[in-house]
């Protein structure tokens, strides 16, 4: 950790001028090329599989490879995170796509293809924590919404650009091999970028000027100093950096909100995935759709989560005052809506229709605890220095349901003499959908300090909910 | 487009030092980055 600074800069008030935003545009950039690996692959699979004989069988257990690797990692990459700080945990991430992705251009077998990739799952898997509690440290919890609503844009747009880099590479260079080396250097620009503007905390970062800090932190924080960095390890909260609180492993791990968001992260992120993957294949086969059109469908849903993520993140911040879980509980209720509606489509479906379904389903499902304002919520329920620790939980969940989502859709696609039917399949996200919500219900919004949807019936007022090991003090993110 | 099982000849040798090039950079952020704590001109 750096040292403590005392001679700050100054600079102007214009929105790249703020250390906090370059910092965020360099998370960005680390999420982005985070997400290109996994959709560029997915993108070249049709060529990876002639050129190494694949059967269905192994493209699945390759597939599953990556997202076993990136699942099992999420609790160690946590405390990584936390422990070491979320800048050299970026870095490892961003360092270890940029040998990974050149090593797929030599792989020789799928079994090589299998090591590899949960070796990539595992180093990829610490990237998301890290942009994660980078965001909940640097931003103050007024604009923290809108922040990470920025960052998460990240993963909607990859799978929508990758197809139009990875494949004309491939094209234009005789074979597939050829786009890994190439787009292995884009992970060298990330790693400059995080070496200039990326620090772990705003006020040990000599660029920060005295001005911006007070923003982030308000004035009364701005010039704690902090001897203990670890929130878990402090005995008060004069003891910690600005912005924390003493938060203890009992209160990160024995917390009925963090199992919670776990349970939700599941339901939300197997829908999403259930959804994305299989809607070329549901194009093509029950509409009877052309592969460019029902490739598109997939867009729709990509395009409708980027919305999703932007609307989110300033209702948030904007509508709901700062309040966090109001945005998940429509979310799940709202998908639920959109893939019961998709269900009843058959052949001939009028295709502005199916597009409007699939783009609503893609708005709503990008409201879940595992697609957006995560960060902000748990550095308000616990405190930002455990954002790392407490997300690896929670996205552990969500990366378990990543993996299911895929032989549980093929199990509930029916087989008819016509050709195959989703709508059990939709029906089943559907469930999901309603079961995040009901998660996302008994969840504590530390805004009104009890479950969002108990403040509303009691007629708006606040509850008694405490953290665990309240010492005094100001709240996190107090500015 | 063809869909090779491996480089051969030059496109190998073109390959390996793109592969070499790519990883000495990465060491290199890696190691300025871990160090910037303990060197004086970083601190």
């Amino acid at each position: 950790m750096a040292a403590i600074v005392t001679a700050r800069p100054t600079y102007g008030d214009g929105l790249i001028h703020q250390r906090r935003n370059q910092m965020l545009g360099t998370a960005w950039s680390a999420w982005f090329v985070n997400y290109l690996d996994r959709t560029k692959t997915a993108a070249l699979m049709p060529l990876i599989v002639v050129s190494l004989a694949m059967s269905k069988a192994e493209v699945g257990w390759v597939n599953f490879g990556f997202f076993i690797g990136y699942a099992c990692v999420q609790p160690f990459a946590g405390f990584l995170t936390d422990k070491i700080g979320p800048k050299k945990t970026l870095a490892l991430s961003v360092g270890a796509f940029a040998v990974f992705t050149w090593t797929m251009a030599l792989v020789g077998s799928w079994q090589e293809l299998l090591i590899r990739n949960v070796l990539f799952g595992i180093s990829q898997g610490c990237e998301v924590t890290a942009g994660s509690r980078l965001v909940a440290t640097w931003f103050p919890r007024r604009t923290r919404g809108r922040a990470f609503a920025v960052h998460q844009t990240a993963y909607t747009i990859a799978p929508v650009l990758v197809p139009f880099i990875a494949v004309p590479l491939a094209q234009a260079l005789g074979s597939w091999r050829w786009s890994f080396i190439i787009i292995a250097f884009f992970g060298l620009p990330v790693l400059f970028l995080i070496d200039r503007f990326v620090a772990d905390r705003p006020e040990r970062s000599k660029r920060v000027s005295e001005r911006e800090l007070v923003e982030i932190f308000g004035v009364d924080e701005a010039h704690k100093e902090g001897r203990v960095m670890d929130p878990a390890l402090a005995h008060s909260n004069a003891e910690l950096p600005p912005g924390e609180r003493v938060t203890p492993y009992r209160e990160i791990f024995l917390n009925r909100s963090v199992a919670l968001m776990f349970c939700a992260g599941f339901f939300a992120l197997l829908a999403n995935w259930g959804l994305t993957t299989w809607l070329p294949l549901y194009g093509t086969t029950e509409l009877k759709l052309p592969l460019l059109l029902a490739g598109t469908l997939a867009s729709a849903a990509w395009g409708g989560q980027f919305f999703g993520v932007l609307v989110g993140g300033w209702l948030s911040d904007k509508v709901f005052g700062t309040k966090r879980t109001p945005i998940w509980l429509l979310g799940g209720l709202g998908m639920a809506a959109a893939v019961l509606w998709a269900a009843t489509f058959r052949r001939g479906v009028p295709l502005a229709e199916a597009y409007a379904a699939f783009a609503v389903a893609g708005f709503c499902v990008s409201w879940s605890p595992v697609g957006q304002l995560f960060a902000p919520y748990l550095g308000e329920l616990l405190t930002p220095g455990a954002v790392g620790r407490s997300l690896g939980v929670v996205v552990l969940g969500g990366m378990v349901g990543s993996a299911v989502a895929q032989p549980i859709t093929a199990a509930l696609i029916r087989q008819t003499p016509s050709g195959p039917e989703y709508w059990p399949a939709f029906v089943a996200f559907a469930v999901c959908g309603v079961l995040a919500s009901c998660c996302v219900a008994g969840m504590i919004e530390p805004r009104v300090r009890r479950p969002y949807l108990t403040y509303l019936l009691s007629g708006r007022k606040e509850g008694a909910w405490q953290p665990v090991a309240q010492t005094g003090g100001s709240p996190a993110g107090g500015a | 487009m063809k869909a090779t099982s491996t480089f051969t000849g030059t496109a190998a040798e073109v390959a390996i030092a793109l592969c070499v090039i790519n990883t000495l950079i990465v060491l290199f952020f890696l190691v300025r980055i871990w160090l910037q704590d303990w060197v004086p001109w970083r601190r």
